[in-house]
């Protein structure tokens, strides 16, 4: 017979009232009643029954573990069970030896008698086992994510600096520029650009001041001029500054953050400096007749646009093209207003300098593909087949990348965010799919770039990217692309008004050379070709030639502009820009350079009337002011 | 002789609504019942015969109550639904055909002993 533990005592003392009361039924206690009948050991104690059995129908009764109303009702049943056996006379060892074993008796009454529970306990069982399931699962997922860690396999800063380390120790610009740096008045400098809404030319108010500055800086823009004419610039990029250019830039402490991304590249703002003063300084050689400084400041600034392509990065290309549209400004104005400054030796070799422009005008990415792998590599794991799975790590950067202060001390990724690892996951794009979406969006980049803008369209890659963006599933989705991917389309539309601005600098340069020849104007260009011109430029509008037209017996070589209608000559009317009252207007010249599709024109009502002009350019009247914003 | 456990798990609850049948009848009854009208053969744990009867009762097969006898003491009746005696139809007629597909394979000692080795739960 099985032994009984005192816990199963079959000997129950007179219930108290609370006892009594914790044993009566709800429905029972609304009657008035306090019947106690749920207390299933007092049920056993009061059965008359013999000890032994007792004992068992409480050991049974108590291990099924049911309600207290079941326990009740099992208790009840075995008593009478009992009863029943011992009234036939069968011994009491019988009566227990016949009924089983207790333990499995208790095991299999639990689990029927639960069968017998109502519906709406069986779907909260149900539902509360499918949420620990779930539950169970997802913090496996968790885990299973959290344990996944970024393969951070490739340092791209060797191939991003192959063009800078290449370059002989005795032919790198960049300590020349550094010497000019540390020489040059910056802060005079500053106050000069900051005092006028643009540079002071030749006889306008501040230009004495101009003057004086260019006086102060010889010793410095001298080195500019000698580092321009070295083979490249020398400038590695990397996460943080050589010891000697700290001393320049005391304000860029080391990146904590080592990625491509974080690349700082403060020499090339300190280049479109140098080219701005050498271009003020050619504008004074302009007017006291120095055609040979002009020419000299001219091929130093072309030579700064060729070194500042060093790293392959759509930075470095718009900075190049920034600085090969300030000499086609400065020499555009020096020929509308100085042009004997110049002798026809000197128009021709820069008009052959200005042709040869096409490589600074081209825009790579390289540089920006670099770091989006670098990027991906930081997020992902990577099971060396080329996908992988977004890591915590690589949430974190993401984090930082939407919070707007990568730089700096790194960010905690809030538990929330933790906890929906298996869930953003889901959604989340593997390490192939983004890398996929990427490389889409940079052939889609490329096939556009190769276009002249008359072929463009609306852009293909803004419209992907709208389209990803235009759903909060479809943002959260494609994060990182949408993210990371440059301006691809404004670089572009950057690099075409430049060129467009550059043909007209070469078609104003073979006018002048023909003035020169036939001491007058030609009627058309076509006589321009081929001896000044090997050929008309196309206008970037309409892809017809570029426009010329005599405007009150002066030149004037133009673009049909936006609205791709010609107007003669006649400019759009330029615009003040101004959205708050208390900042002066700007002025807008350049209005009908603004690009809008050819087949977007007749849904726009803004589309500017009248043409682009090229050269002469129409020039901002200057303006003094203490608290000018800066551009 | 006890049967295997696989098949006392199939025959006991046909059998257990068959003795139901004739009318109400408490636990010790049937599993009285049980042991004495088929010989021994049916004999169950009493231990089991309770949670069968709960099982039975979960599927609506048959319905319980309590009796409060003479005597003072209470009891537990069970008897068979409408849905237990449409199971136990069903169940007799599978019965039925096992054994004469049984008998045919000669796994049951003719159609006869078959029919006399059910008859006194199956009657």
């Amino acid at each position: 017979m099985t032994s009984i533990a005192p816990s199963e005592s079959a000997d129950a003392p007179e219930p108290t009232t609370l006892s009594r009361l914790r044993h009566t039924p709800l429905r029972d206690l609304l009657r008035g009643r306090l019947s106690g009948r749920l207390d299933y050991r007092f049920l056993i104690a009061s059965s008359g029954l013999p000890l032994p059995v007792r004992q068992l129908i409480v050991k049974v009764t108590r291990r099924t573990r049911l309600w207290r109303s079941e326990k009740a009702d099992v208790a009840q049943e075995l008593i009478a069970h009992f009863t029943d056996g011992l009234d036939t006379g069968r011994p009491v060892h019988e009566t227990i030896s016949a009924f089983g074993d207790p333990h499995a008796a208790a095991r299999l009454i639990r689990r029927a008698k639960k069968r017998q529970r109502p519906l709406p306990w069986h779907a909260l069982r149900y539902a509360a086992l499918t949420l620990a399931a779930c539950v169970m699962l997802y913090g496996a997922s968790i885990l299973y994510y959290l344990t996944g860690s970024p393969s951070v396999t490739t340092d791209y800063r060797p191939t991003l600096n192959a063009a800078a380390l290449s370059v002989p120790q005795d032919q790198r610009a960049w300590p020349l520029y550094r010497r000019a740096l540390l020489k040059l008045d910056s802060d005079s400098y500053e106050e000069l650009k900051h005092a006028f809404n643009r540079h002071p030319r030749p006889g306008e108010d501040g230009w004495n001041e101009v003057l004086a500055f260019l006086e102060c800086n010889r010793q410095p823009i001298s080195l500019v001029r000698q580092a321009a004419q070295r083979l490249g610039l020398g400038f590695p990029v990397g996460y943080a500054l050589d010891e000697e250019d700290l001393e320049l830039w005391p304000e860029e402490p080391p990146d904590p953050v080592e990625m491509i991304i974080s690349i700082r590249l403060p020499h090339l703002g300190e280049l479109r400096t140098f080219a701005k003063v050498l271009m003020l300084d050619a504008q004074h050689a302009a007017s006291a007749g120095d055609g040979e400084t002009v020419l000299a400041d001219l091929h130093a600034v072309l030579g700064m646009a060729r070194q500042a392509r060093e790293a392959p990065f759509i930075i470095s290309d718009l900075v190049s093209l920034s600085l090969v549209s300030l000499v086609t400004h400065t020499l555009g104005d020096i020929l509308a207003q100085r042009p004997e400054t110049l002798t026809e030796d000197q128009l021709r070799d820069l008009a052959h300098l200005i042709a040869s422009t096409d490589d600074c005008m081209r825009m790579r990415v390289d540089g920006e593909r670099m770091m989006l792998l670098d990027i991906v590599q930081r997020i992902y794991t990577d099971d060396g087949a080329g996908d992988g799975r977004i890591t915590h790590e690589g949430l974190e950067l993401i984090n930082r990348f939407a919070s707007k202060e990568f730089h700096g001390s790194a960010d905690i990724l809030p538990i929330t965010t933790s906890l929906a690892i298996p869930a953003i996951q889901v959604i989340a794009p593997s390490r192939s799919e983004t890398l996929a979406e990427c490389d889409h969006l940079f052939a889609l980049h490329q096939a556009e770039a190769a276009r002249p803008l008359w072929e463009a369209d609306h852009s293909r890659v803004d419209r992907q990217i709208r389209q990803w963006k235009s759903t909060a599933l479809g943002t959260i989705r494609h994060a990182l692309p949408t993210m990371l991917m440059p301006a691809f389309h404004k670089a572009y539309l950057n690099r075409e008004r430049a060129v467009a601005r550059r043909d007209g600098l070469l078609v104003a340069l073979a006018l002048e050379l023909y003035r020169r020849q036939h001491d007058d104007w030609p009627p058309s260009l076509d006589p321009l070709v081929p001896a000044l011109l090997p050929a008309i430029p196309p206008d970037r509008f309409d892809g017809q030639p570029i426009r010329y037209a005599l405007v009150d017996g002066s030149p004037v070589v133009y673009s049909v502009g936006t609205d791709r209608d010609d107007d003669g000559a006649r400019p759009a009317v330029p615009r003040y820009r101004s959205s708050k009252t208390d900042v002066p207007p700007r002025w807008v010249p350049t209005r009908a350079s603004r690009w809008i599709p050819r087949s977007a024109l007749h849904q726009r009502e803004d589309v500017p009337d009248g043409d682009w002009i090229l050269w002469p350019r129409e020039v901002e009247p200057l303006l003094r002011h203490p608290n000018l914003p800066r551009r | 002789m006890r049967l295997e456990r696989e098949l006392m798990r199939g025959a006991g609850p046909v059998a257990v609504l068959k003795l139901m049948e004739r009318g109400e009848m408490y636990g010790y009854e049937l599993a009285h019942a049980l042991t004495q009208r088929t010989g021994g053969i049916l004999e169950m744990g009493q231990s089991t015969l309770y949670p069968m009867l709960y099982n039975l009762q979960a599927k609506g097969l048959i319905a319980s109550r309590w009796e409060t006898l003479d005597s003072g003491r209470r009891r537990k009746y069970y008897r068979l639904t409408h849905k237990g005696k449409r199971r136990l139809a069903a169940d007799t007629a599978q019965w039925n055909a096992v054994a004469r597909a049984m008998a045919r394979l000669g796994i049951v000692d003719g159609a006869a002993a078959g029919a006399d080795s059910l008859k006194g739960v199956l009657a």
